[in-house]
């Protein structure tokens, strides 16, 4: 894939070090002129220097039909400005920028933006996540969190334990789709017995998470 | 009774000051907004609008300029991607009505003119401007 960044200190540094692994094509463009020394030499790659969120830069740096363009200024509006052109005038189908104000990530994504981060946004979403239910032990999100993965280890005390997995009140948009049990991992069915000390990981929806999770425990 | 119209102003530079003065003269009702409250400095003692100091692309404070209620913004900050920015925000999750903003780079016109938002640019207003002055200079000579 071709892949524009434009911006960014340490985190343009490591996607650099990643993208290149991967063999993407690279354009990269950086408003500091050191930092734009530093990451040719480090990385050995060509990489232009200028201010990514005026136009005749985009233009000169050749970014146009690139698959996928990265912002990741410290500005906010820079990124927008830089994330709209490549959409409306540089033909760049998917856009990625990150954020300071984490107000912004619902703004940006109603502008046009493909992939909104904000590193507090995604603390904060993951701290609601993770409060659910104490017994939680993992929550991984999928999707842009539309998709969540739960791994819930059974309670000798939980209400689950020697039910069916038919016979639990589980919410629509939620399934026990593993359960771990010793070394052996199986996919339940309706009439599968849930034991003590099962690993089991529940597919959910954000908003049938904690109904399912009360079903295994409650 | 006439009911002032009420106008958010963001940035309160010496275009945003001018602005504020103009148009409190003119009878509408001006809330001014700029991250630096020594800003506000520049607006004359007769001013008689509002000032709120705070950064004019938080969503909070545009709710406490009362965006919800005005039909008129107009972004005049330093820096185009902020005036490009607020007027999004204002048209597409407000739906202000009229938004104009300034910006320096012409080229930043292209990002913002299929949403209905105005925009001027000084750099085009003074070449129109010296051209004008240049050809009528023509005129002169040839009389």
């Amino acid at each position: 894939m071709k892949i524009v960044i434009a911006g960014g200190r340490d985190e343009a540094d490591f996607l650099i070090a990643s993208l290149l692994k991967k063999r993407h094509k690279l354009i990269v463009i950086n408003n500091d002129k050191a930092w734009c020394e530093h990451l040719s030499s480090v990385h050995n790659i060509e990489v232009f220097f200028g201010n990514p969120s005026k136009k005749y830069i985009l233009r000169d740096a050749e970014v146009a039909d690139s698959d996928v363009l990265i912002a990741l200024t410290p500005n906010d509006a820079a990124n927008l400005a830089v994330c709209q052109y490549a959409k409306k005038q540089f033909n760049i189908k998917k856009v990625i920028c990150t954020v300071s104000n984490p107000k912004n990530v619902d703004i940006f994504k109603q502008l046009g933006v493909d992939t909104v981060i904000s590193a507090t946004y995604m603390i904060a979403e993951y701290i609601e996540q993770a409060t659910t239910i104490e017994n939680l032990i993992k929550t991984l999100s999928i999707e842009d969190e539309k998709v969540l993965l739960n791994e819930v280890i059974v309670g000798e005390d939980y209400s689950c334990v020697g039910k069916k997995v038919m016979e639990l009140s589980f919410p629509s948009n939620a399934i026990i789709s593993c359960i771990i049990r010793g070394k052996n991992m199986l996919v339940p069915g309706g009439a599968t017995v849930i034991e003590a000390n099962d690993k089991l990981l529940v597919m959910t929806s954000p908003d049938s998470q904690k109904k399912a999770i009360n079903a295994i425990i409650k | 009774m006439l009911v002032a119209k009420k106008v958010i102003l963001v940035g309160c530079g010496r275009l945003g000051a001018g602005l504020a003065e103009r148009l409190s003269d003119e009878g509408c009702h001006v809330i001014i907004v700029d991250t630096d409250k020594t800003a506000f400095r520049r607006l004359p003692d007769n001013y008689s609008g509002f000032e709120i100091t705070g950064d004019g692309t938080d969503m909070e404070i545009l709710k406490s300029a009362e965006i919800e209620e005005v039909d008129k913004l107009i972004a005049v900050t330093g820096d185009d991607n902020t005036n490009s920015l607020i007027a999004q925000i204002a048209r597409k999750i407000f739906s202000v009505k009229d938004v104009c903003i300034r910006v320096h780079d012409e080229s930043k016109k292209e990002l913002v003119s299929d949403m209905g938002i105005s925009v001027v640019c000084p750099k085009l207003l003074a070449m129109d401007e010296f051209s004008r002055l240049i050809s009528s200079g023509d005129k002169i000579a040839e009389e």
